[in-house]
C-alpha cells in the first residue's frame, strides 16, 4: 500500500541513483529517510568512489539521517530506496528501527545488471560453518566475560 | 578447523577491544581485528552510543577501516577475528568486502541474552514475502528506476 507521498519520496530515491550514477560516484542506487514528511537524509551508492563497500545508498543515508538528528533511532521514519535493499542494508534499517521501507527495483532486477544481491540472500539462513565465507566459533572465557560485565553495567545505554 | 596460537592470540585482541571501548562507553560489548597475510591490517568496536551511528558495528568499522588503509575496497585473502557472532548487516559487508574467512567467540544466542537483536534480525530473513517483516518492505515499481538500471548497463565507463 503506497500513498502519492510516498511516491514522490520514491522518485527522489530514484532521481539520486540517476545523477550520483551519472556523476560517476557508484553503481545506480539511491535513498531517502523521511519522517513524518520530513527528509532525514538521502544516500547514494559511494562505494566506487571512496573505496568504502559498505557505502551503499541505505547505509550512507542512515548514517547522514542519525548524524544530522544526533540520535542512532529512526523510529518511525521510512526508508524509501531506488531498489531493494542488500541483505547488509536490510539489516541495518533494522539497527536503526526504521518502521518501513518502500523499494522500486527489486534484487532480481539488481541482478541483471551485475550487482548479485541474491547470492548474499542465500548465504544469510545457513549455519555459519556451511556459508561460502567459513566461519568457526571458538568460545573463550574472556569473550563471555565481556558479556557478563556487560549485563553487570550500571551505566549501560538500553536501546 | 586449523585454529592455532596466532588465531588465538587475534581472537583475545577482538575481545580486548570489546572490552576497553565498552568500558569507555561507546557502544555495546563487540570488537574486531582484520587480518592479512598473518598481520592485523585494522581494528574496529561498537562505537554506536558515541557516533549515534547505528551501523558502527566493529566488524563494519574494522572492513572500513581496512578499506581506507589499503585504498580498495577489496579484502580478498583477509580473516576477520570477532568477539561476537557477525550480524547479518556485518556478514553482509563481509561478503561484499571479499572477506575469506571468519572467528568469533561468542553466538548470536549469547547476544540475545545482553539485549542485542542479532539473532531477531537473522529471523527475519526466513520470511518469503518481504511486506511481512517486522520492517514491511514494500515493492512499487517505477519504469524510471529500471531506467536508470538500463543506463548503468549502457554506461561505457
Amino acid at each position: 500500500m503506497t500513498t502519492q507521498d510516498d511516491l514522490l519520496h520514491l522518485a527522489r530515491a530514484v532521481a539520486l541513483s540517476r545523477e550520483r550514477m551519472e556523476a560517476n560516484l557508484g553503481g545506480p542506487f539511491g535513498a531517502v529517510i523521511v519522517r513524518e514528511g520530513r527528509v532525514l537524509g538521502e544516500g547514494w551508492n559511494e562505494v566506487t568512489s571512496s573505496n568504502d563497500p559498505t557505502a551503499h545508498a541505505e547505509v550512507t543515508a542512515i548514517r547522514k539521517a542519525c548524524g544530522a538528528l544526533g540520535d542512532f533511532s529512526l523510529a518511525g521514519a521510512t526508508l524509501y530506496t531506488s531498489c531493494e535493499p542488500c541483505p547488509m542494508c536490510l539489516a541495518s534499517a533494522y539497527w536503526a528501527r526504521i518502521s518501513r521501507i518502500v523499494y522500486a527495483n527489486t534484487r532480481d532486477e539488481a541482478a541483471a545488471i551485475g550487482f548479485d544481491d541474491a547470492f548474499i540472500y542465500d548465504e544469510m539462513p545457513k549455519p555459519p560453518g556451511e556459508r561460502a565465507i567459513p566461519m568457526d566459533h571458538v568460545p573463550t572465557p574472556e569473550a563471555a566475560a565481556a558479556f557478563a560485565a556487560w549485563m553487570a553495567k550500571p551505566d549501560k545505554i538500553e536501546y | 578447523m586449523s585454529f592455532d596460537s596466532k588465531d588465538r592470540g587475534f581472537l583475545k585482541r577482538a575481545v580486548d577491544i570489546a572490552f576497553e571501548h565498552m568500558r569507555s562507553g561507546e557502544g555495546r560489548p563487540f570488537g574486531a581485528v582484520l587480518v592479512l597475510n598473518g598481520k592485523p591490517l585494522a581494528e574496529g568496536w561498537n562505537s554506536v552510543f558515541a557516533s549515534k551511528d547505528p551501523t558502527a558495528h566493529a566488524e563494519l568499522m574494522a572492513i572500513r577501516r581496512a578499506c581506507k588503509v589499503l585504498g580498495h575496497g577489496d579484502l580478498s585473502g583477509s580473516v576477520l577475528y570477532a568477539s561476537g557472532e557477525p550480524c547479518p548487516m556485518c556478514l553482509g559487508a563481509m561478503f561484499l568486502a571479499g572477506v575469506s574467512r571468519c572467528y568469533y567467540a561468542t553466538t548470536r544466542q549469547e547476544a540475545s541474552r545482553i539485549g542485542a537483536q542479532t539473532e531477531a534480525i537473522y529471523a527475519e530473513y526466513l520470511k518469503e514475502n518481504p511486506e511481512e517483516r517486522a520492517i514491511p518492505c514494500i515493492h512499487a515499481p517505477m519504469a524510471e528506476a529500471s531506467a536508470a538500471f538500463d543506463e548503468w548497463l549502457a554506461k561505457a565507463d
